[in-house]
């Protein structure tokens, strides 16, 4: 392998030594910096992990959409290697936000779930990029797996406003939950509050790119053991 | 124009007389829905619910559940001697291809659900016969977007070993928002309102419809070709 | 749109150059070149796996190459173009019929996907010529394996098509049926269609080629005028070339 390539495989200590850095600053500041929040107390502070995962799984999945679109137009394999990675990626965190979002409410409201439409959103994502992976897994790699799991890629990707409003206007036939939202957030006199989520989610936008790159440097790890095992299978 | 026209007829014909001759398809998936419909109405306390309330999501739930079943064979009947690649080979449109098979598995959706409404309104007491025209509306727009989002997973999930598991677990999720635009406006307008209160719905469906439709005439190329 | 355009009477009929195939990592064809001027008939020999019908697949724009350029009709295969699609006619492994239609609706259905005028007629003339007409209605389901092949024979011609591609067209005949199918093989020679053909039948195809060639592991191994080739002698030379090349 040619010295270039191997430069590009390089893990990027930056990179690492960047996000660990981020990291450390959103873990000081939602457990130290940002005072406990009045009326919800010490638990309130799952926000600061439930709000940046949400955004990295739709980010995810957007660059899933960008990725398949541009694998179905230029038919490299590159293109489909980053698809995954961002899908598994973005499947990661959106299990998180099903995970952080049910115990954040329980104290709060009581119960585990209920049906939010950001949540029940988010559900239904979930769901969409499960089957997304499974295809994959269930297709023998090549081409023709790229192809399908790009397709899914993109429609999946298109439903996403649908689905949102359709769950939007679902809920609104409920009382409607108490939910922090983004203008709670942005409003108001927390401006601690804001700079804790503000790194909170820088760190987990560093991370996922962290993630993207060992993610896709596997990938590629596999793809070359994978073409000297037939190499060598088909030299004898 | 012409030449195109002629091709998607043709297909759709030939899955028509194909049907005619095997019977097959419609009559399961109509005693498939029916069945649905029954499991559900055993499953819920009519005495405590509305029927008008529950009805609607019965209805489509059994007509998801039995166009999956068509959507299945569509194109396993495509792959039989290798058919698909026969057709691939002559000078066919890939999108003529898909709006033969997108319309007659609409075809066939809407002659089974003009069989199953008398069924459903006969479980669930309702009267349809005053606004049938508004829920005749609803259904086909509904029944349009799950051919058009159908007949794309199911060229895809068609060449999968597992192909009708992953048809549903592909399609399902995908299918929210005709799910749930379907059954409220159908519950509403069982309620006697007019289509024109519930046009956030109509064009959240109608979106979906257009949506899919084009999408998936942009990406059935990539789907058939080898 | 490319440059100029294609001419059926002036060109080769096909032109392949430098055409291979990649199946992940396996190397299914490894730069095929070769030309075949209209009316010639090619008899493509090869062991299983040497991409035969990988090559076949590439021709009739079923499957795209990984590099290389082939032209069919004076047509570039990767462009896919429906006035090339008319001039194939293309008999594989699989029948492409519709197992629950009779042989008329299938052949009607065909002709009507070809464009074909008077779609009917036609069908039940070319149904007649492969000698199905007594079981028009029966369904294809029913058929023997012969009686299937006879049909695709009648599918792949019912749009009169200026080259055939043939993959062991010969195979589940019986010798009535082979009898008709090298018949109507000479009809279409005589009638100046550009004829590919693979098959593991020596005799069958030798019997009437102009070029003789052995495809193996994704390579021409032997490409050669068909008066340059003894009939008699070719099993050796075949095995030969064979050895060599592995
Ligand atoms: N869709 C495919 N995916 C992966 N490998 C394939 C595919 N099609 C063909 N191959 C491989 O390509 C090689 C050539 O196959 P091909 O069918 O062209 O051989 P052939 O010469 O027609 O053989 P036969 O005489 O048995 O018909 C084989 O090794 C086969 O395994
Ligand atoms: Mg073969």
């Amino acid at each position: 392998m040619s010295d270039a390539s191997q430069e590009t495989d390089n893990p990027g200590y930056g990179l690492m030594g960047l996000t660990a850095a981020a990291v450390l600053a959103a873990l000081g500041a939602i457990f130290i910096y940002v005072p406990t929040e009045r009326t919800e107390g010490v638990v309130q502070r799952i926000m600061y992990f439930h709000v940046p995962s949400a955004w990295i799984a739709f980010f995810a999945f957007f660059i899933v959409f960008l990725c398949s679109i541009l694998y179905l137009w230029k038919k490299e394999r590159e293109w489909d290697i980053y698809a995954h990675a961002s899908a598994e990626i973005g499947i990661v965190f959106c299990s998180l936000v099903l995970i952080t979002g049910p115990l954040w409410a329980k104290p709060i409201w009581g119960v585990w779930w209920v049906w939010d439409a950001r949540l029940t959103s988010t559900l239904v994502l979930w769901l969409i990029y499960v089957a997304y992976l499974m295809l994959r897994a269930q297709s023998e790699p090549g081409s023709t797996r790229a192809k399908y799991a790009a397709v899914i890629g993109i429609v999946g990707f298109l439903d996403i406003p649908l689905i949102h409003f359709s769950v939007l206007w679902w809920r609104t036939f409920h009382p409607d939950p108490k939910f922090i939202t983004t203008q709670g957030i942005g409003t108001g006199n927390e401006t601690s509050m804001n700079i804790t989520l503000m790194v909170a989610l820088a760190a987990f936008t560093l991370l996922y790119f962290l993630l993207m790159s060992l993610r896709v440097r596997l990938e590629r790890m596999k793809d070359e053991i994978d073409r000297i095992r037939k190499e060598r299978l088909y030299s004898h | 124009m012409n030449q195109y026209l002629s091709q998607v007829k043709a297909i759709i014909w030939k899955d028509f007389v194909t049907e005619l001759k095997t019977r097959e398809l419609f009559s399961s998936m109509f005693v498939f829905a029916v069945l649905v419909m029954l499991i559900f109405i055993f499953s819920i306390n009519l005495s405590i619910v509305s029927a008008s309330q529950v009805g609607p999501g019965v209805l489509w739930v059994a007509i998801l559940f039995a166009g999956t079943l068509g959507l299945n064979r569509s194109f396993a009947l495509e792959k039989e001697n290798g058919c698909l690649q026969g057709l691939m080979l002559a000078p066919v449109d890939r999108s003529a291809i898909f709006f033969g098979k997108m319309l007659s598995n609409l075809a066939f959706l809407l002659i089974m659900e003009a069989f199953l409404l008398p069924v459903f309104m006969i479980f669930f007491n309702v009267d349809i016969g005053s606004h049938l025209a508004p829920l005749l509306a609803v259904i086909f727009m509904g029944t349009l977007g799950f051919s058009a989002l159908g007949t794309l997973l199911s060229s895809l999930s068609s060449n999968l070993k597992t192909r009708e598991i992953m048809l549903p677990i592909l399609l399902y999720p995908l299918m929210v928002p005709i799910a749930i635009g379907s059954v409220q406006l159908t519950g509403q307008i069982l309620d006697g309102k007019s289509l024109t209160d519930m046009m956030n719905w109509v064009g959240l469906i109608l979106c979906f419809d257009i949506i899919f439709i084009s999408a998936s005439i942009m990406t059935i190329d990539h789907i058939l070709e080898e | 749109m490319t440059e100029s355009k294609p001419s059926p009477n002036f060109g080769p009929a096909i032109q392949v150059q430098g055409i291979r195939k990649h199946f992940g990592h396996l190397e299914a064809l490894r730069g095929v070149d070769f030309e075949l001027r209209k009316g010639e008939f090619l008899s493509l020999f090869g062991p299983n796996g040497a991409g035969k019908t990988t090559l076949i697949g590439i021709l009739s724009a079923l499957t795209r190459p990984s590099s290389g350029t082939a032209k069919v009709a004076g047509y570039d295969v990767k462009e896919a173009d429906p006035e090339m699609r008319r001039e194939i006619g293309v008999i594989s492994h699989a029948s492409f019929l519709y197992a629950d239609l009779s042989p008329l609706e299938n052949i009607r259905f065909y002709a009507t996907m070809y464009g074909v005028e008077r779609a009917e007629e036609r069908a039940i003339e070319v149904i007649d010529e492969v000698g199905l007409k007594p079981r028009i209605h029966d369904r294809v389901r029913t058929f023997s394996r012969g009686m299937l092949q006879r049909l695709s024979i009648a599918r792949a011609i019912v749009h009169n098509p200026s080259i055939l591609f043939l993959d062991e067209p010969y195979t589940g005949l019986d010798q009535h049926a082979s009898g008709i199918l090298k018949v109507q093989l000479q009809a279409l020679h005589t009638d100046q269609r550009t004829i590919l053909m693979t098959t593991h039948d020596f005799s069958r195809g030798l019997e009437m080629c102009d070029r003789v060639a052995i495809l193996v592991r994704g390579k021409l191994a032997l490409w050669k005028s068909a008066d340059q080739v003894d009939p008699a002698d070719f099993e050796r030379l075949y095995l030969e070339t064979v050895e060599q090349a592995k």
